[in-house]
């Protein structure tokens, strides 16, 4: 099962819970779990935040493949100079 | 997905291909363009740092000779409200239109509120001269102190900070509250037996790019748009423009010039809508460049904050808590990096206990843009010299401070996610082993240690790759070159066809000749477009094969790439002799044709960057002046493509870092007029003023990249503040807490 991270900003999101589990295969599949978890939250993750799993930042992420053991985390976007 | 091997092109010192053209004056910058009946550009700004525009008057201007063309706010389309979905500090759309051309506020000395297209320059200006603007003078908020009282004047009437649990009663100038924690840091400075507290200021400051930002536009009757400018990121001009003036991205086609610097700067758009526009309503093509006080007054400098941080420690040096209070000027309108100088601040260290609030304030300046590492350099010169200040009370030596609590793969950082391979424990055992950290010091001199974060970004990139007639290889990226990235894509297109770096060519296309990529910037080229080079000539090599099967009759699954040519596998019984690239390209016809190779991507797993540095700096106790006179910066940089220029990298970082702590400033006078809007009075370090800038290059794999390449152009400004900070106190024995460190600065402090 993937752990999955919310921080501060994002937590009213999910009610207040800032680390979920979650049994899914990809990022595709992890926002429908949520989605159906916490109706309207895809419109605020997606082209929004980004995303961490396993360490690797990405942007915009969706076909991404989650391992069971994963770990996501979101957070903000970050760009650069 | 780091691979093991040894490289034949990589790694290699090659010329760049653009620097004959660059340093002989061929190359074509942006403002070389030109076209027959060409008109030029001119803006009106305000005079004022925060005004109500009552109304302009533009008709006497019109009239007057030579003039084509005007256009005021009323002349652009409205903008819906709509979030840019870049990184940090990215913004809003509509707040860009508004910054592009006031509307019904000016709200910075300098913001744009007319723009005349005339003949000749001195007609533009003349009818500048003769458009008459009402004003109705407001408050001008000039630091976040004052912006963030409760009696502060509004820059935004209806701004409503985001980020609270309940959307406040009452507008405000703080944007958006931030906030990052992890434990309960009262129990952390409980079980502290050192705690720390010190609050540490530092200016609004500029990139100083050279060459002032320039385009030239051209509008044809079908309402197709091309623009020539020179920018980081043109995909982006052609997004923004289309936002500002309501266009389809398909009627607008920029054309990136070679670029004179950027450094994060020329991320954005400030002329280039108003040039179609003007455009437009002449039916003439349109020039506009900034001079260099329009560069300084108008285009987006870095933000000045405030950061009051507080350490609590053990007596051996472990780090029990920490928290920072961050509050970053964002200008005229929302969306500064904070959220960077947030995530970065604490990030190379590991604590169970930790708080960081930050304010993202309105200020009466221009909106900030990227700067280099964007708010990395002001939180963690914060963190950096209240670490010193920590070290000094326990002392401990910096570096063993630091060592100490380090984190390393598998930490989790501060800003979230666990740290896959990192190299900053390298980094700070290479600066404990450097001879210069052991040179002696003279008197009046000291030397300052301080580390360096920065995430570095992926995201999308595209690559193509033709192979010519000749065997010869054209790579097409869109990604302007700054920083010698051309010669970095030979080098690794070079690498995977096994063909010498002196048949690879490489040409930076234009928005309808390259695929979509994403900004020059975040230290992303090298990383991800260079890995869209590596996938596209990995598609060549693997059509190479499939051709050289073809021809012998043989499977392609039996072919090998061996040293840029195709050759049978081990056990093959075919009597052929191998292939070259040249040879397939040759008989490219009677294969399936042409050449060509193609990858576009979103890279993902950019792998952070760590550095260490240190300097020597030595106080004119009668002057106050600092000199440094010796700077050592040492960063893991993954894999080194071309090692000249990413220890280039190093050393500009350092150079601009350095600038940043010992004399670059905007300087406001009491109504908000920036008073210093050149590089007479603007101070960036010229070569004379530094000694030469030793690197070393740690090399800790990125493992999410083909050859380990991590981003390397944004780190190495973060340390530099802190670095010379700490220097300057070890060389008084006085701590000061603002930047710059200008001679009359630090020559107040020596006296007391």
């Amino acid at each position: 099962m993937a752990q999955v991270f919310f921080p501060d900003h994002l937590a009213h999101l999910t009610h207040g819970t800032r680390k979920l589990v979650a049994d899914v295969a990809s990022f595709r599949e992890l926002l429908a779990w949520l989605e159906a978890r916490y109706p309207g939250i895809g419109d605020a993750l997606v082209g929004k935040v980004a995303v961490a799993i396993d360490g690797d930042i990405i942007h915009d992420p969706f076909l991404d493949p989650i391992g069971s053991h994963s770990e996501v985390h979101f957070l903000h976007r970050i760009e650069g100079g | 997905m780091s691979e093991v091997r040894n490289f034949r092109a990589i790694g290699q010192r090659v010329i760049r291909p653009d620097g004959v053209d660059k340093v002989t004056g061929r190359a074509n910058f942006g403002a070389d363009f030109s076209l027959p009946g060409m008109l030029y550009g001119r803006v009106l700004r305000s005079p004022h740092a925060h005004a109500r525009i009552v109304s302009i008057d533009t008709k006497r201007a019109a009239k007057m000779p030579g003039v084509h063309a005007i256009v005021t706010g009323a002349d652009f389309p409205g903008v819906q409200s709509e979030e840019i979905t870049g990184g940090e500090g990215a913004g809003n759309y509509k707040d860009l239109a508004v910054n592009v051309m006031a509307r019904d506020k000016a709200l910075y000395h300098g913001h744009a509120v007319a723009a005349v297209a005339a003949a000749s320059i001195a007609e533009a200006e003349a009818a500048l001269a003769a458009i008459k603007v009402k004003y109705e003078k407001l408050p001008a908020v000039m630091d976040v102190d004052t912006a963030m009282a409760d009696d502060a004047a509004l820059i935004e009437e209806d701004l409503y900070t985001a980020g609270l649990p309940e959307k406040p009663t009452k507008p405000s100038n703080i944007a958006m509250v931030m906030e990052l924690k992890r434990g309960d840091v009262e129990v952390g400075f409980r079980d502290a037996d050192v705690v720390v507290e010190e609050t540490y200021r530092t200016p609004t400051v500029h990139q100083g790019y050279i060459e002032p930002h320039a385009c030239l536009a051209t509008i044809n009757q079908g309402g197709q748009a091309t623009v020539w400018c020179c920018t980081q990121g043109h995909f982006d001009v052609r997004s923004s423009t289309s936002k500002v003036l309501a266009m389809n991205v398909a009627d607008i086609r920029v054309i990136p010039s070679e670029i004179g610097g950027g450094f994060g700067g020329k991320t954005t758009v400030y002329i280039e809508p108003v040039a179609v526009l003007l455009s437009k309503k002449s039916g003439r093509p349109v020039k506009m460049t900034m001079t260099r006080e329009e560069v300084f007054r108008a285009s987006g400098p870095a933000s000045a904050t405030k950061c009051v941080i507080k350490i609590g420690a053990k007596k051996d040096g472990t780090l029990t808590a920490m928290t920072a209070w961050l509050a970053y000027e964002a200008g005229a309108f929302r969306g500064s990096s904070l959220a960077p100088g947030a995530m970065c601040i604490f990030a190379p260290y590991k604590v169970d206990h930790f708080l960081i609030r930050g304010f993202d304030v309105l200020v009466n300046k221009p909106k900030v843009a990227a700067y280099r590492a964007p708010g990395a350099p002001q939180s963690m010169y914060a963190c950096e010299s209240l670490l010193d200040e920590l070290a000094r009370k326990l002392d401990l030596d910096p570096i063993d401070l630091r060592l100490k609590n380090a984190v390393e793969e598998g930490s989790q950082a501060a800003y979230g996610p666990k740290f896959n391979a990192i190299g900053f424990r390298e980094c700070l055992e290479a600066a404990k082993r450097h001879p210069n950290y052991a040179l002696p010091l003279g008197p009046n001199e000291g030397r300052g240690v301080a580390a360096g974060f920065w995430f570095n970004a992926g995201m999308q990139s595209s690559a193509e790759i033709h192979i010519n007639e000749n065997g010869t290889v054209t790579v097409i990226e869109g990604n302007p070159d700054i920083g010698g990235s051309r010669a970095s894509m030979a080098l690794m297109a070079a690498e995977e066809l096994g063909v010498p770096y002196d048949r690879v060519r490489v040409q930076i296309a234009d928005t309808e000749s390259a695929g979509y990529t994403n900004v020059t910037g975040g230290s992303r080229v090298t990383f991800a477009t260079g890995m869209a080079v590596i996938h596209a000539a990995r598609d060549i090599v693997g059509q190479c094969k499939q051709r050289a099967a073809a021809t012998w009759g043989i499977d392609a699954d039996m072919v090998d790439w061996q040293d840029g040519h195709a050759v049978p596998k081990p056990g093959v019984n075919a009597d052929v002799k191998p292939l070259s690239l040249a040879d397939i390209a040759g008989n490219a016809a009677r294969t399936g044709g042409p050449l060509l190779g193609r990858a576009s991507l979103n890279a993902r797993g950019a792998g952070p960057g760590f550095a260490v540095n240190f300097a020597d700096v030595r106080v004119d106790p009668d002057t106050g002046k600092l000199d440094v006179l010796r700077y050592t910066a040492i960063q893991d940089v993954g894999k080194a493509i071309h090692p000249s220029y990413v220890e280039g990298q190093l050393q500009g970082g350092a150079a601009q870092g350095i600038g940043w702590a010992l004399n670059e400033e905007y300087v406001y006078d009491a109504n908000g007029v920036m008073e210093n809007a050149g590089f007479l009075d603007y101070r960036v370090p010229v070569a004379s003023d530094l000694p030469m800038i030793d690197t070393q290059l740690v090399e800790v794999p990125n493992p999410s990249h083909p050859y380990g390449v991590r981003g390397v152009g944004e780190t190495p400004i973060v340390a530099p503040l802190a670095v010379i900070a700490n220097a300057a106190h070890s060389a008084t024995g006085v701590r000061i807490r603002e930047l710059p460190l200008s001679p009359p600065r630090v020559l107040a402090a020596l006296e007391g």
